[in-house]
């Protein structure tokens, strides 16, 4: 592959590799590293590469790879692995009302951040990167059913937490 | 007229459904309070998380990355195995790693092999037609969620069918919906619930 496609393909694809290590690493300077070294990867293998339709697919388990090695090194180093969690921030004062903006996007921070990494990125992959379900089952190598099924209860858990906390008023 | 199920009614939102199916879901709506409400829900809670995801990609801009091949110039780019290596190589050592194996399951163990008794459950949801290994490390959200759910509300039990996995495990994936419809109606004929 030339260098003008091989630049090509990792622009198209950079800020969405990036979007996906922010979200899994929970950290802009950890995403940032794992990023370029992802591209790094990418570029030292692209001769064992041939199939450019597959480039996605090819690139995403690189990056998730890199990831879950990043995550467990990070675990091992300060025991604290990004495991699933309930969250649940304090009520506000006045449940009925609609919160501020931002109250609202913090608690969403802390959801997306307690879904498990096995939802996360199903769900970083399907919003953020808006890929189809079919590819993101292609990247996982998993049953679309599953993929689906990972989606839903990420945002099942999502609703659930706006309810309970009630961050957003739903008609009676 | 039995509600729908809540993951059936996401699927529909999300234009997941064959075009019959998001047919027959619009109809119910018209008729169920229930299910509206439900849908203006999820509506909600799908638009909040957009615009947060569109504000979060907004304020975490890639880091500057142009004409990154640059800057890896003086790295070395790994070069290609030989044809053989990479198309045969991997084939041949688990040929043989399978032989040898083979031979020592034949010497060493007893005669009669006992056989795994796997839990599956093929639940069908309409918008699903999914086998699910509750031995498979990779499902134990829907073990723990959906599976419990699913015990719990009797609404949802005909949903699950004890079915014949090894024959839909090679053909579920390549399914269209009218296909997967096809094979649904199959399985409730012959099912042993």
């Amino acid at each position: 592959m030339d260098s003008i496609r091989l630049n090509q393909l990792i622009e198209e694809n950079y800020q969405k590799i990036f979007l996906l290590a922010l979200k899994m690493l929970k950290n802009y300077e950890d995403a940032e590293d794992a990023t370029q070294e992802i591209f790094l990867k990418v570029y030292e293998n692209i001769n064992s590469f041939r199939q450019e339709a597959k480039f996605t697919t090819w690139i995403y388990r690189i990056a998730l790879n890199h990831i879950y090695y990043m995550n467990n090194k990070k675990s091992k180093e300060f025991n604290q692995f990004p495991e699933a969690h309930e969250v649940r921030t304090e009520m506000n004062a006045n449940p009925s009302s609609v919160l501020q903006e931002k109250e609202l996007f913090e608690s969403l921070e802390k959801v997306i951040d307690s879904l498990s990494p096995r939802q996360k990125e199903v769900f970083v992959m399907r919003y953020y990167d808006q890929l189809p379900f079919k590819k993101i089952a292609q990247i996982l190598k998993k049953k679309l059913g599953t993929v689906k099924s990972n989606y839903f209860f990420a945002m099942q858990k999502i609703k659930i937490n706006l309810q309970d906390q009630n961050l957003i008023e739903f008609r009676e | 007229m039995k509600c729908i199920n809540k993951k059936i009614l996401f699927d529909y939102l999300n234009n997941e459904l064959s075009a019959r199916k998001q047919k027959q879901i619009a109809a119910h709506l018209l008729e169920c309070e229930h299910c509206r409400k439900q849908l203006a829900e999820w509506e909600k809670v799908l638009n909040i998380t957009q615009q947060f995801v569109d504000r979060d990609v907004k304020i975490h801009p890639a880091p500057p990355h142009a004409h990154i091949t640059q800057r890896f110039e003086n790295i070395p780019q790994k070069t290609e195995r030989y044809f053989w290596v990479r198309y045969w190589a991997k084939p041949a050592l688990a040929t043989a790693a399978v032989l040898f194996a083979s031979l020592i399951i034949f010497f060493l163990s007893p005669k009669s092999v006992p056989s795994i008794d796997r839990n599956y459950y093929v639940i069908d949801n309409i918008a699903y037609t999914e086998a699910i290994d509750l031995n498979d490390v990779y499902l134990d959200d829907l073990e723990n969620i959906y599976l419990q759910e699913i015990y719990a509300n009797e609404e949802l039990t005909d949903d699950i069918l004890y079915g014949d996995w090894q024959y839909y495990e090679e053909v579920l994936d390549n399914l269209d919906q009218d296909e997967l419809e096809e094979l649904t109606k199959k399985m409730y004929d012959n099912s042993v619930t």
